[in-house]
């Protein structure tokens, strides 16, 4: 664009209104600058827009050009100082935009940390309720542990309850279990004691014996680390004695009595 | 009207970056009026708009350096200096609060009210636009004394960009052939 038709394209009156931004007032800054003509019609446009808007309203009072005066000495009017070179270009407008984006950008800030915020408290959330199930989980097994124990305590202080010590025989001597039975209604529990765990497939079984007959009170195991060894067997109407035989897994109808490891009588 | 200086504006910058006492005296007599006819579009009380004319005059004078002509002219520096002092003054509450118990039809939000018969009228009161259309007045009152960018004005008046340069154009031709 050369300087007639900057002129004549009514970018200079636009361009003195403040109305340019960017590139396009540097463009035209620049021609003014390089170019005389466009330059007195700038100042042209100036002048006649300095009287459209002297015209419009009164004048200010004849005393306030030495108030200005004395202002612009006196160093107490420093507040003023905080204008910045941009902002002057930069119209009211633009300068409540970017205010807008910072509170656009406070708020996005504001929100993520909510977010993250809202993850890390579900997370915890979920733990928590990992943890309260895990509890809940154990609390249940601590119930049902403590009523059988109570039901064995119950068992072992009956006052028809008997206790019977049985010994290892010839062929294991030193090991010890004991029985505890109830002649008034046939309970029956089994302390394993001193037994060894079975081998696989294998399983003890406890027989009582009365005139001679082997009875099945079936079978039980031995669990090495188990802190309550206590089982509570099949209910026997009567004996004379126990004896424990190691066989097949499950159970047999009639004991291998040369797999008898420990006995006792009443 | 005051008389004017004949001064160019380098000069006159000049003076005033020396902070000289002549460089002051032109600067308000060249300009005064012209700034007082902008803030008093915004600042509608009198006393009021002459507080903002001198704070103005003392941001001028404290930022001179800060004045860029790779920007702009001095002038339109000036008056973006008193239209943003208006626009601060009259957003502060003790002027709002004045306005609220006062008038409050004339507390339209500079640079962003419509454009209204009442806004024209205002021009044209002196007599200098009141025989100019209205199509020419209105686009002088947006620019120059409301501070539309050339988009705003577009959209204002709901008229291509084009039509905003040649109307500006047209409008201070009638202008200056008044003078």
């Amino acid at each position: 664009m050369n300087a007639e038709e900057l002129i004549e394209s009514g970018k200079l009156e636009l361009y003195v209104a403040g109305a340019l931004q960017g590139m396009e007032a540097r463009e035209v800054a620049m021609m003014v600058k390089a170019n005389n003509k466009v330059q007195e019609e700038v100042r042209a446009i100036e002048g006649a827009l300095l009287a459209l808007l002297s015209s419009t309203s009164g004048v200010p009072s004849s005393s306030l050009k030495d108030k200005v005066a004395g202002a612009i000495q006196s160093p107490f009017v420093t507040r003023q100082n905080a204008i910045r070179g941009e902002e002057v270009y930069e119209r009211k407008a633009i300068q409540v935009s970017s205010l807008t984006w910072l509170l656009a950008a406070a708020c996005v800030a504001l929100l993520v940390t909510f977010g993250v915020t809202a993850v890390l408290l579900n997370n915890k959330i979920n733990e928590d309720q990992a943890v309260l199930t895990a509890t809940k989980e154990e609390y249940k097994s601590t119930i049902i542990r403590s009523e059988k124990l109570a039901g064995e305590l119950a068992l072992i202080n009956h006052q028809n309850t008997r206790k019977i010590f049985l010994s290892g025989v010839a062929s294991s001597p030193g090991l010890k279990a004991i029985v505890y039975w109830n002649n008034l209604n046939g309970r029956v529990l089994i302390s394993p004691l001193s037994l060894p765990a079975p081998p696989a497939g294998k399983q003890y079984q406890l027989w009582a014996l009365l005139d001679g007959k082997p009875v099945s009170a079936g079978v039980f195991d031995v669990v090495d680390d188990a802190d309550d060894k206590l089982q509570e067997l099949k209910n026997i109407a009567g004996a004379q004695a126990f004896a424990v035989t190691l066989e097949e897994s499950g159970g047999v109808l009639t004991p291998t009595l040369s797999a008898t490891y420990v006995m006792g009588k009443l | 009207m005051s008389v004017r200086v004949e001064i160019n504006s380098e000069e006159l910058l000049l003076l005033v970056r020396q902070r000289s006492e002549k460089g002051f005296s032109v600067l308000y007599d060249n300009y005064s009026a012209a700034l007082f006819g902008v803030i008093s579009r915004i600042v509608k009380d009198n006393a009021s708009a002459e507080d903002v004319l001198q704070e103005s005059f003392v941001k001028i004078w404290r930022n001179i350096e800060q004045y860029d002509d790779c920007k702009g002219t001095f002038f339109t520096w000036m008056l973006n200096i008193a239209r943003n002092a208006s626009i601060d003054y009259v957003r502060s509450r003790p002027y709002l609060q004045k306005q609220r118990t006062g008038n409050e039809k004339d507390l339209n939000a500079p640079g962003v009210s419509p454009v209204s018969p009442d806004n024209i009228e205002h021009i044209g009161v002196r007599g200098m636009v009141m025989n100019m259309e209205t199509q020419y007045s209105e686009i002088l009152n947006l620019l120059y004394f409301n501070g539309y960018t050339q988009e705003e004005v577009s959209e204002a008046l709901n008229i291509p960009l084009g039509t905003v340069k040649t109307r500006a154009r047209r409008a201070l031709q009638i202008l200056r052939n008044q003078f």
